[in-house]
């Protein structure tokens, strides 16, 4: 098991000197709000994690973004797969299954991270999520947008988040808003105007915070401005606008955005075409989403948003390779991959791969799909018991630290001296 | 100071933090100066207050979660169906942003409102105080007086076009008046805002409030917009 999935008396020892520096040093501990500026310099580059189906997911890579691609087709009783070998879009070093279709025209922008490991044990779709966007399974960790907002520095609203779920903020101090209320606040006039009359001083903690949102009264202009500029187009207006608009405006640098599929991805039972109809779902209303920052132009020098934003996109774990007794594949914590786009990664590329353990090689009798090792020291699968290692949840973040600049060692939620993933970030 | 010794005793205590909150404790404990009249609401807060906590416990004592949920729902009606169910309870989005203790650490995320609420708090007291002016009617008892006071509910009966006109060419004694009046209502009478320390009776902080309002808008408005500013002061938002 992945030591980072359990909490043994060293990790509560270690739990108990943080939370003692905490209180000696909270602005250590915890990040320095104190320093809040409702006008920092804005940030030139952008980060959005991605999930899909919070509530309950769990893609199955085959039909994504780990088909199937070996010349012989496996036995159905070991993996089941729907599609055929011309259903694969090939586009350069990318493999894009049937219900990744709609990414091929972004297949430029892409890095697909394959064979992640997660746990050898179940522990549900929350943990498997958490793990992942946070890269720490303990359970108090924040998710990489607040990490990323303590390390680069804070934005006027904070990290954006979207309408659905909550944000993981663990210790961290961080502000933050849900994109609905952005939105919804709109109706009601300008609140820094109202707000401005209401308190002039800043003598409390709370009059403090409202000097902070009047003193971004121009970054909620322009926000508001964003918006209405998508609307003019004939937008109806998503989370993925509220986060458009507020890193064009200045308003944030970091966001969290959640797609739910009209289909349920947990298909314990009738798999076939259900989970197909929602990963299409899913995978197609990304491309919406890589669509609208594509058109987005950003500074002076040609690029649009999508070109200085990093996109990390995770669900929860991949699938059992094998139908069940109702048709239906399990949650299969040994595997999941991961997709990025955009800003810091290098690009077309395809790290690391699965394994199919077929049921005449395993030790349970079942065939199983997992990880496979992968070797830091050359960037890829691992050959050989020397050198491997697999690539975890805190790999992931951490890599993605350092393509977004940031020194891996500043993320609180992952551990020191965590190895990077040899040819990710640009 | 408890809320509701702010609002119904009139229980002028010493201001020391300690102080305040052992009075405070006494009182509810023995109900001695309870008022007669006193919905379930105003005792859950009440009760709730002594046991709860939000953001860290310093000079200034925000109200929790629980209390600030329902003190928004004691002061402006409960709420309808068109309310965010975030500004009515606690949740997910909104429990770090309210000060809520992490149970993990044992204390709040935030150890003092942050923009985040001051976003939050103010998008929810609008949609109170909205909900409240669109429900107000012949049909909704206590209402009125809910949202007007005594002084504008006086001149509103006597002319119900009165709404209408420019807050600003109102008198100012019926400026102030309606000003206090939402004051008093909301916070407490003169004793308990010079307690807190930043004016020295309700009709100074009225003065301000009135003097605060923009003077282009509706007598209709400026009453929303008072409301709106009281609710969001200190005095309202801690103990």
């Amino acid at each position: 098991m992945n030591k980072y999935m359990t909490f043994d008396r060293r990790d509560l020892l270690k739990s108990a000197v943080f939370v003692g520096a905490g209180l000696a040093f909270p602005r250590v501990a915890f990040g320095d709000i104190s320093k809040f500026d409702p006008n920092p310099k804005a940030l030139e580059n952008f980060f959005v994690l991605v999930r899909i189906s919070p509530e309950g997911g769990g893609l199955d890579v085959t039909l994504g973004l780990d088909p199937w691609v070996k010349p012989q087709r496996p036995l159905e009783t070991d993996i089941f797969l729907e599609y055929k070998d011309e259903d694969i879009t090939r586009a350069g070093n990318l493999n894009l299954g049937p219900a990744a279709k709609p990414l091929a025209l972004y297949a430029n922008d892409l890095l697909v991270l394959n064979g992640v490991f997660i746990s050898n044990s179940d522990n549900g779709h929350s943990a498997a999520l958490f793990y992942q966007t946070t890269g720490n399974g303990q359970g108090h960790s924040a998710d990489l947008p607040v990490e990323l907002e303590v390390a680069r520095g804070s934005s006027p609203y904070g990290i954006l988040v979207g309408s659905n779920r909550s944000l993981n903020t663990g210790v961290r101090r961080v502000a933050y808003v849900r994109g609905s209320d952005v939105l919804s606040a709109r109706k009601d006039g300008d609140p820094t105007a109202a707000l401005e009359r209401a308190v002039k001083d800043a003598r409390t903690p709370l009059e403090r915070a409202i000097r902070d949102v009047v003193g971004s009264k121009e970054t909620t202009l322009k926000l508001r401005q964003e918006l209405s500029d998508f609307e003019k187009a004939g937008a109806t207006l998503k989370d993925a606008h509220v986060i458009a608009a507020g890193f064009l405006s200045g308003a944030a640098a970091h966001a969290q955005l959640d797609l739910q599929t009209q289909t349920n991805l947990d298909t314990h039972s009738n798999h076939e075409k259900e989970h197909l109809k929602g990963q299409l779902d899913a995978w197609t209303q990304l491309a919406d989403v890589f669509s609208i920052f594509k058109s987005l132009p950003y500074g002076t020098k040609g690029e649009s948003l999508f070109d200085r934003t990093t996109f990390m996109v995770v669900s929860d774990f991949s699938r059992t390779p094998a139908l069940n007794a109702s048709k239906g594949k399990d949650h299969n914590p040994l595997l999941t991959s991961i997709l990025f786009a955009g800003y810091g990664l290098q690009k077309n590329k395809t790290i690391n791969e699965s394994l199919l353990i077929e049921a005449a090689r395993s030790k349970t009798g079942a065939s199983y799909h997992m990880a496979s090792p992968f070797d830091y020291a050359t960037g890829l699968p691992a050959r050989s018991r020397q050198g491997a290692s697999f690539i975890y949840p805190e790999n992931v973040i951490a890599s993605v630290g350092r393509a977004m600049g940031v020194d891996p060692s500043k993320l609180g939620s992952v551990p020191a001296n965590t190895p990077v993933i040899p040819g990710f970030a640009l | 100071m408890n809320q509701m010794i702010k609002r119904h005793f009139n229980c002028v205590s010493v201001r020391v933090g300690f102080a305040r909150v052992a009075c405070v404790s006494l009182i509810a404990a023995s109900l001695s100066c309870a008022p007669a009249s006193r919905t379930s609401g105003e005792a859950k807060i009440a009760k709730s207050k002594l046991n709860g906590a939000s953001f860290a416990q310093r000079q200034v004592r925000y109200m929790t979660p629980f209390d600030l949920m329902e003190t928004l729902k004691v002061s402006f009606g409960e709420a309808a169906g068109h309310i965010d169910q975030g500004c009515v309870e606690i949740n997910d989005d909104n429990r770090g942003l309210l000060g809520d203790s992490v149970a993990a650490t044992g204390s709040p995320i935030f150890s003092e409102p942050g923009s985040s609420f001051v976003r939050w708090y103010f998008k929810c007291e609008t949609a109170y105080i909205a909900q409240l002016a669109a429900s107000v009617g012949a049909n909704v008892a206590g209402r009125d007086e809910m949202l007007y006071g005594p002084t504008l509910l006086a001149l509103v009966k006597r002319d119900p076009l009165f709404l209408n006109q420019k807050f600003s060419r109102l008198p100012r004694y019926q400026r102030l008046a309606i000003a206090r009046d939402a004051i008093e209502r909301l916070i407490g009478p003169s004793e308990i805002i010079a307690d807190f320390g930043f004016f020295k009776s309700s009709d100074e902080l009225a003065q301000k409030v009135a003097d605060d309002v923009d003077p282009n808008v509706t007598v209709q408005e400026a009453i929303k917009a008072i409301l709106a500013s009281v609710a969001i002061r200190d005095e309202f938002l801690s103990y």
